[in-house]
Formats: structure tokens, C-alpha cells, sequence
């Protein structure tokens, strides 16, 4: 990860402790950074430096406006404006994965077709701990193609249990 | 016929008109002074020497110019047989060359059929050899070409099938996968996962 990544994501977190709401800022750009890595269009648009800055800003005025904080919004706009739109999925990970760190904890991004309960998460928080010895933070991506079950990346390694893992299997059996 | 022959003709002519004398003696006289026929005797002794000397010249000079004449065109007519004898000759020579050229045309030709006849025997032999082996080659690659196109059937439908396998699979599952089955997923991936041990980087 570049050095500019993380130069962005500790600006993000030192932004984002002092306004004070820095779980709720981490978690809106989470979610934005993920519409962004399934979003090639959206991606390519605010990469896009043949486009206006302030066209580009007012694009994530327009789809965050009044759905995220003026914080998170702010945030966006401020790289989509300096011509890293690109790079936002990358800041938002590293930022995720510092703020983690900064309570001694892992990121664990949990893939499911459906929303996980709030007990379904603490009791899988606390089965990766078992199985890693690591205490992690969950993010859950809501992901159809997953089909059910759950895929759990912690770092690098990556434990699936998805019905389209299951189905793949079936493929290259018979194939 | 000589001039002692002519003599005794004009002799024996002139006798006879003598016998004849009944003309009278006037007559006789005119005939035998101004005969027409005869003439008169200096000219025809005149005449007679110079028919002789004629006649002698002509044997002294025209008889062997007749005879060289003669002897010239015997020469030439020799010659012209010497010539077509030997151009004959040389005709039977060439006929006997053009036969013994004949004879050894025929050897030859014998030769060379019998030559050919070989050469062709080992050129069928030849192409006999390369055609089986060209239809062995071409055999085996059909063999090759059938079992891969058997095996490329056989994985086409086996895709094929496995495809249509999975398009089914993957609706019944969608069909099935309602929330208490997801729900159920979920607690069955939690349950496996805090049993198990897995190492991170």
C-alpha cells in the first residue's frame, strides 16, 4: 500500500477522532468504498481527471447527500477533489484497518447474500477468535453472488463457506 | 570407192554411148567433143585429183579428228560409267551400312525396352511402397483424428451436462436458499469455524 494511501487514511482518522464520530465516519466510508469497488463506472467517473473537480465533488454531493454525514461527505469530496477517486477503496481499507489496529484488533470482512443479525455477528466475531486467536472487528458486505453462507477474509486468508464456493466445487468435480 | 573405179565407170559409160552410133558422125563427134554429163576430160581428171586430195585430206585429217572425237566421247561415256559405277558402289555401301545400322537400331531398341521395362518395374515397386505407407500414415492419422474427436465429443458433452447440471443445481439451490435456510448456513459456518483452527498472515 503507498505511502499516499496511508497518508490519507491517518488525515481520515485524525479527521475523524476529532470530530468525534469516528465509528460512524469509518463505517460510512466503508460502505462507500465498497459501492466504489462494485461500482466500475462510479470508480472510473470520480477517476476521471478530464472531468471538473467540482463536477466530480458535486457527483458525491449528489449520491451521499443526506445519507452520510457531513464528515464522511466532506472526506469523499475533499479526495475525489484533489483526482484520487480512484485510490478511495484503498484509503478506506487502510483507514479501517487502522483504526482497528489503534484497538488492537483485526478486520474481518464478512461476505453474506443477507444481513447478519447483531448476536449472529458477535458469536462469529467471536468464532474467528477462536480459530485465529485474533480479536476482530466484523464489517459485513452484503454480497448476492455469494448465494449463502458466509465468506470471512482476515488479511490475507480467506475461509469460505458459500453456497457458491460449494457450487464451484461441484463444477470442477464434474467438469 | 577409188579413183581406178570411178575411171572405169566414166570408161564403160562412154562405151556405151559409142554403141549408139546410129545418130550419125556429126553428132558422135559433138558428143564426144562438148559431152554435158562428162564434161570435159582435163576437167574431169582435174576434178577427180581434187576429189582425191579432198578425199586424202579428209583421211589424213578429218579420220583421226573423227576417231579423237570418237574417242573423246567413248572417254566421256567411260567416265560417266566409271562415275555411275562408283556412285552405285557407294550406293550398296550406304545400303549396307543402313542395314547393319538397322540391325544394331533394333539391338538397341530391344535394349532399351528391356532397360525400361526395369526402371518401370522399380518405379511401380517404389510407388507401390510409398502409396501403402502414405495409406498407413493417412490410417493412422484418421485413427488419431476419430479419438480426438471421440474424446472432444465426449468432454464437449460432458461440459455440456455439467453446465446444464450445475444451471439446475444453482436454481434448486436459489429456490431453496429462504431465510431460515441462510439463517442456518450462517450458524452452521460459525459453529464449523469456532471449531477449527485456521492461521493467519
Amino acid at each position: 500500500m503507498s505511502d499516499l494511501v496511508q497518508s490519507y487514511a491517518g488525515a481520515f482518522h485524525a479527521i475523524a477522532a476529532a470530530e468525534g464520530n469516528l465509528a460512524v465516519v469509518e463505517e460510512e466510508l466503508f460502505r462507500v468504498g465498497q459501492a466504489l469497488e462494485a461500482n466500475d463506472e462510479l470508480r472510473s467517473t470520480l477517476g476521471d481527471l478530464s472531468i471538473p473537480a467540482a463536477r466530480r465533488q458535486q457527483v458525491i454531493e449528489d449520491v451521499l447527500g443526506g445519507k452520510a454525514s457531513a464528515t464522511t461527505t466532506g472526506l469523499v469530496s475533499l479526495v475525489v477533489g484533489a483526482g484520487r477517486g480512484a485510490d478511495l477503496p484503498a484509503i478506506v481499507r487502510a483507514l479501517v484497518d487502522r483504526s482497528a489496529a489503534s484497538r488492537n484488533r483485526a478486520v474481518a470482512e464478512v461476505r453474506s447474500a443477507v444481513p447478519l443479525s447483531a448476536d449472529q455477528t458477535t458469536r462469529l466475531a467471536a468464532a474467528i477468535t477462536a480459530a485465529t486467536g485474533k480479536d476482530v472487528e466484523i464489517k459485513v458486505v452484503i454480497d448476492p453472488s455469494v448465494l449463502g453462507g458466509l465468506v470471512t477474509q482476515i488479511g490475507d486468508t480467506v475461509i469460505d463457506g458459500s453456497v457458491r464456493h460449494r457450487l464451484n466445487q461441484v463444477r470442477e468435480a464434474i467438469a | 570407192m577409188s579413183a581406178t573405179t570411178i575411171h572405169v565407170l566414166f570408161a564403160q559409160t562412154a562405151s556405151g554411148a559409142s554403141g549408139q552410133t546410129t545418130a550419125g558422125t556429126t553428132t558422135e563427134a559433138t558428143a564426144k567433143s562438148h559431152n554435158s554429163f562428162y564434161g570435159d576430160k582435163n576437167e574431169l581428171y582435174w576434178g577427180t585429183a581434187a576429189f582425191l586430195i579432198l578425199f586424202a585430206l579428209f583421211i589424213w585429217k578429218g579420220v583421226p579428228l573423227v576417231k579423237k572425237a570418237a574417242a573423246k566421247r567413248i572417254q566421256r561415256i567411260t567416265d560417266e560409267i566409271a562415275v555411275a559405277e562408283k556412285g552405285k558402289a557407294d550406293a550398296e555401301r550406304e545400303l549396307t551400312t543402313l542395314k547393319a545400322s538397322l540391325g544394331n537400331a533394333s539391338v538397341d531398341a530391344e535394349a532399351i525396352i528391356a532397360d525400361a521395362r526395369t526402371r518401370a518395374d522399380v518405379v511401380k515397386a517404389d510407388l507401390t511402397a510409398r502409396a501403402a505407407a502414405d495409406v498407413d500414415a493417412s490410417t493412422q492419422r484418421a485413427r488419431i483424428e476419430i479419438e480426438a474427436s471421440k474424446h472432444q465429443a465426449f468432454a464437449d458433452l460432458q461440459a455440456e451436462v455439467a453446465a446444464m447440471t450445475l444451471t439446475a443445481t444453482h436454481a434448486v439451490v436459489q429456490e431453496n436458499l429462504t431465510g431460515d435456510v441462510q439463517s442456518d448456513l450462517i450458524e452452521q459456518f460459525i459453529t464449523q469455524l469456532g471449531a477449527q483452527k485456521v492461521g493467519t498472515a
